[in-house]
């Protein structure tokens, strides 16, 4: 009797997952179709998302080089990478303080926190902008990184401030009677168990930060130092976009923080678990 | 907690660092915007004090009604939908069973293509004659968007409402005779039926008709028919979404603790309960963050807009955040662009104070 | 040991002061394909030809270059030199004091070496040329003839014509003009085609100065013409949701007939169909009028803010000179600026013809008259496109826009 429902029941969440799954991915296999269409087939095809007649796997590598893709993947690696850790670690100090301490101005310092994210960011694109070339840092990665780190760590605190409340303080009595210090609390206690929340934060602020567009736009100018998400809008000119080139290029430019969602996933699998009744 | 009079410093040794960037790089600028918009500047030259000048010119512009309006719609669709499915999508795929982690990889695909192909690739579903979506509905039988909505229309009230009813009926009965099992069963099926039947009787004699645009006559206009093309590109963002909130009840799932789940289902809870009383209140951390940045997103809608319709067909579809960026980018209205920007502030800070308030007031 | 130091210092001191002759930053909006790959090539020849200058050239996306073009301009380390369009964009920075005259080497009548007299107007403000023009092209009505064939249409000449070419081609199954708004500026083509040839060219110029309310009755008239394409259903209902591209591909699948559209739709056609495309001058709607077509031009300028002015310059003669105009026409099948430089192709001769034997020129609709203007009318006639009842509603909320926008 178990065994049936056992099976049917897995039959059902292999029918509706399958389903899902494919209604999701429709937009991603016709970017991958044209990825592989000639523009003249595209232009000439009925349906934009037909299956391509010609399968033009040097589209990828056209892609590649004229796109000048490998150096923007370095520096998107360089802009991105940094930007996440400072941001995480940033984040968890502030997180830490907002959620385990209790003082006077907790409660408004996570406001403005939140309000920075209140406000749409492309009104920030000036002001950063001057603040950026009046101390120097315009048109270098450092100044990326550091308006990346700062700009996220608002969102980032508000997220892990949550989850770290889960945490039961009654975890802190037995280190504190051993005398340790609030840092120690810090990284041997709440860190640790704040992970699979990190881990998800991590994938979250990669792929966004991976992907952003605007800021490295505004904040660099030398076509050295642009990173993947500006040179896809290489691609689409002033008249003509070529959509095949800016498809395998999205794949491609894809294909990293899928990557890094698959490193990091098995954090949440291998599940963590708050208030594990230690003792 | 830790909270003694000598060390009140320690907290803010940890928020030093961190709260100083963000001061500099993110309060600072926002502080520098509700000052331009005070002024009438084009963004590169110096600019003149007008006080209010500004918003007095935004509130006779149609174009923020506009834009406000859909922001609105923005805010109550992407809260809606994307938090109950994303949870039960993480939920879905957390079951342990082979190729879960497979399918929320295929699912947060969706999230890693950049917005100027996701923008180009949605822009060719919705292409109105040759697009994916037009010729799959053309492949059920609805020749353009009028017959889709009629459709539509006429499935909520001639089916889904008669269904509600005779569950309503079917539960009333239950009060007085038992119902289980089969019979119970046998009673939904045949007064569903019968309330269908009945509602398409009455259809002969009371038809509604959903008015739409001459527009949705020719073909799918997902994109050019003024009334459709904002819920087009919130279907869009939706899309984009849901994985996303996906991810944040992952998370939140992991820290729901097995035991406490077992030893539900020991009580005797179904699902339902189990679902409800259990499992719900855990993931509360998750959902907070997921209301509140699916409000907030809402209210800052930009890329898909700019990218798909550029808040077109003139206008229709426009956000606050696009008509701030076309104002002050396009148009050289810094000042004005502000203003609009110092409103949209506003309007999300509220939404969030009240939301949050009551949310962190349960803490203590 | 004092020697070696002073040598030393002396290299140091030279390699220093070369090394700060100064990065010549340029940057350009040429990101589309074949232009991109000229622009490098043009690089190329500039760095044999001027091996001590060092140059540092970025390139950004069309969009995105319009939206740093003014974060640039104002900024201490403006670029050097700066891609842009002639006409009012480029007089709308001129006008705020963030560009630098050219008129040392341009001016006067070293201009008529290089340029028609024609351009002059248009690349310079306040009597200075401050832009230095590189190519332009065209805009006409660009059909598919083996369609015209097929419905026994011949070149339509006369507004007369022209409608009962549509006429035919509706009721033949096609769709007469095919067109993409979606970004806005197609339709100001149109706009700025009928206002020629019902308005002429003086008047229409003050339109695009904001001196004509738009609510006038000269251009009612202008749009009443439009009205009839519009209402006969001679557009395709979609055209919002189109990118100017996707209403192109109507045209190569064989749906549409026809496009008023630029020379570089040609780039876009498929090379198998090179044959069956062509195009014919806009109609005429009043037999007296003159003939007046629209050609925007495409250069560069030099932004006061930039630090290597001398360079920037050499730059600029070295793009004027007829061997750089002539490679970059033939590379591209533009038209060249350069007076001298013949058209590369039969097609870019058509043009060049067409424009040659015509009464003057505009830029386009966007480049020649204020920007947030431009906006908002061409938004206007996206809506008339769509709504065109609202006609007069339209009208008067533009005049509204041009009231506060010039007044």
């Amino acid at each position: 009797m178990l065994k049936r429902k056992k099976i049917s029941f897995a039959f059902f969440f292999y029918i509706v997952s399958i389903s899902i799954l494919i209604l999701w991915s429709i937009p991603f296999i016709i970017t991958a179709f044209t990825s592989l269409k000639s523009m003249d087939e595209i232009m000439a095809s009925q349906y934009w998302w037909s299956v391509p007649k010609e399968v033009n796997w040097e589209n990828f590598y056209e892609a590649w080089t004229t796109g000048h893709m490998a150096i923007y993947f370095k520096n998107t690696f360089i802009v991105t990478i940094p930007s996440v850790l400072g941001a995480l670690f940033l984040s968890t100090l502030s997180a830490f303080a907002l959620s385990f301490y209790k003082f006077r101005f907790s409660k408004a310092v996570l406001i403005l926190f939140i309000s920075g994210m209140l406000i749409p960011f492309q009104m920030l694109l000036v002001p950063v902008f001057k603040f950026s070339k009046d101390i120097g840092i315009y048109n270098t990665h450092i100044g990326l990184i550091l308006f990346h780190i700062a700009f996220q760590i608002g969102f980032c605190t508000f997220f892990l401030r949550n989850f770290m409340k889960t945490i039961p303080v009654s975890l802190f009595e037995s280190a504190k009677i051993d005398g340790a210090k609030d840092i120690r609390i810090y990284s041997k206690i709440v860190l640790p168990l704040s992970l699979p929340a990190v881990a998800a934060l991590g994938i979250l602020e990669f792929t966004w930060i991976w992907n952003d567009y605007l800021w490295s736009l505004i904040l660099l100018q030398s076509d050295n130092l642009k990173t993947i998400s500006l040179g896809l809008m290489n691609f689409q000119g002033q008249y003509v976009s070529a959509w095949n080139s800016i498809a395998a290029a999205s794949l491609i430019t894809a294909a990293v923080p899928l990557i890094v969602f698959l490193i990091f996933q098995r954090y949440f699998i291998e599940g963590l678990t708050v208030g594990a009744v230690k003792g | 907690m830790f909270m003694s009079k000598k060390r009140w410093w320690v907290p803010w040794v940890f928020l030093s660092v961190p709260l100083a960037m963000y001061a500099i790089w993110v309060i600072w600028p926002i502080i520098q915007t509700f000052a331009f918009s005070f002024t009438e500047w084009d963004g590169m030259t110096s600019s003149t004090f007008i006080g209010f000048e500004n918003y007095k010119n935004l509130f006779n512009d149609p174009i923020f009604w506009t834009a406000l309006k859909n922001n609105f719609r923005w805010l109550i669709l992407f809260v809606a939908i994307p938090i109950p499915v994303g949870l039960l999508v993480a939920m879905l795929f957390d079951v342990k069973l082979p190729g879960g982690k497979i399918f929320k990889t295929i699912m947060y695909l969706s999230m890693t293509l950049s917005f100027v192909v996701i923008a180009q690739i949605w822009s060719w579903i919705y292409d109105p004659k040759n697009g994916a979506l037009a010729v799959t509905l053309k492949a059920f039988g609805f020749a353009n968007l009028d017959e889709l909505i009629q459709g539509a229309f006429d499935f909520l009230i001639f089916v889904i409402i008669p269904v509600i009813i005779a569950v309503i009926v079917v539960k009333i009965i239950d009060k007085s005779v038992r119902l289980t099992g089969k019979k119970a069963l046998f009673a939904y099926i045949s007064l569903m039926a019968l309330f269908i039947i009945l509602a398409h009787v009455l259809k002969i004699f009371w038809d509604p008709q959903v008015e739409t645009s001459r527009f949705a006559k020719n073909g799918f206009p997902w994109l050019s028919d003024p009334n459709m093309v904002t819920y087009s590109l919130i279907m869009s963002a939706i899309w984009r979404q849901i994985p996303y909130v996906m991810v944040l009840y992952l998370a939140g799932l992991k820290g729901v603790p097995p035991a406490l789940v077992e030893a539900s289902i020991v009580d005797g809870a179904n699902w339902w309960q189990r679902f409800y009383n259990v499992i719900l209140p855990m993931l509360k951390p998750a959902t907070i963050v997921a209301i509140t940045i699916s409000v907030i997103d809402s209210l800052r809608a930009f890329d898909i807009v700019y990218a798909m319709t550029r808040g077109g067909p003139f206008n229709t579809s426009s956000v606050l955040a696009n008509f701030m960026y076309i104002e002050t980018f396009n148009n050289y209205r810094m000042g004005y662009g502000s203003s609009i920007a110092v409103i949209q502030f506003f309007i999300t800070f509220g939404f969030i104070i009240v939301y949050l308030g009551n949310a962190l007031k349960k803490e203590g | 040991m004092k020697i070696k130091a002073l040598i030393l210092t002396a290299l140091i001191v030279t390699l220093v002061a070369f090394g700060f002759a100064g990065k010549l930053v340029i940057n350009s909006y040429n990101g589309d394909p074949e232009p991109r790959r000229v622009t490098n090539l043009l690089l190329e020849m500039f760095n044999e030809q001027y091996p001590d200058i060092e140059v540092e050239l970025n390139i950004f996306a069309h969009e995105d270059f319009k939206t740093l073009i003014r974060t640039w301009l104002p900024s201490d380390d403006a670029p050097d030199v700066a891609q842009w369009f002639a006409g009012e964009r480029m007089r709308y920075f001129a006008d705020k004091g963030l560009l630098e005259s050219m008129d040392d080497i341009l001016g006067g009548e070293k201009w008529n070496e290089f340029f028609p007299e024609a351009f002059r107007s248009a690349c310079s403000y306040d009597g200075e040329v401050y832009f230095l023009p590189e190519s332009w092209y065209w805009w006409g009505v660009y059909y598919r003839p083996s369609i015209f064939a097929e419905v026994g249409i011949e070149v339509p000449e006369t507004w007369d014509e022209f409608v009962a070419a549509c006429e035919a081609l509706k009721v033949a199954g096609y769709n007469p003009i095919t067109i993409g708004t979606k970004y806005l500026w197609t339709a100001a083509a149109w706009f700025d085609l009928l206002n020629m040839r019902v308005n002429g060219l003086d008047k229409y110029i003050e339109v695009l100065d904001g001196k004509v309310p738009y609510n006038s009755d000269e251009i009612k008239e202008t749009m009443e013409y439009w009205a009839v394409l519009v209402e006969n259903g001679y557009f395709n209902d979609d055209a919002s949701a189109l990118t100017w591209q996707e209403a192109l591909q109507r045209m190569i699948t064989g749906d549409s007939a026809m496009y008023l559209m630029g020379q570089f739709i040609a780039d876009s056609f498929p090379d198998d169909l090179e044959d069956d495309l062509d195009f014919f001058r806009f109609p005429v709607i009043k037999e007296d009028m003159g003939l007046y077509e629209e050609t925007p031009i495409d250069g560069w300028m030099l932004p006061k803010n930039g630090k290597n002015k001398e360079e920037a310059k050499i730059w600029m003669e070295f793009i004027s000179s007829k061997e750089v105009q002539s490679f970059i026409a033939s590379e591209l099948g533009r038209l060249a600026a350069n007076k001298d430089v013949p058209a590369p192709n039969a097609h870019a001769q058509k043009g060049l013809d067409m424009i040659m034997e015509s009464d003057g020129v505009i830029g386009f609709y966007d480049r020649d008259t204020n920007p947030e203007m431009a906006n908002k009318g061409m938004n206007g006639f996206v809506q008339f496109m769509m709504y065109p009842e609202m006609l007069d509603q339209i009208l008067d909320s533009l005049e509204n826009d041009r009231k506060r926008i010039y007044e």
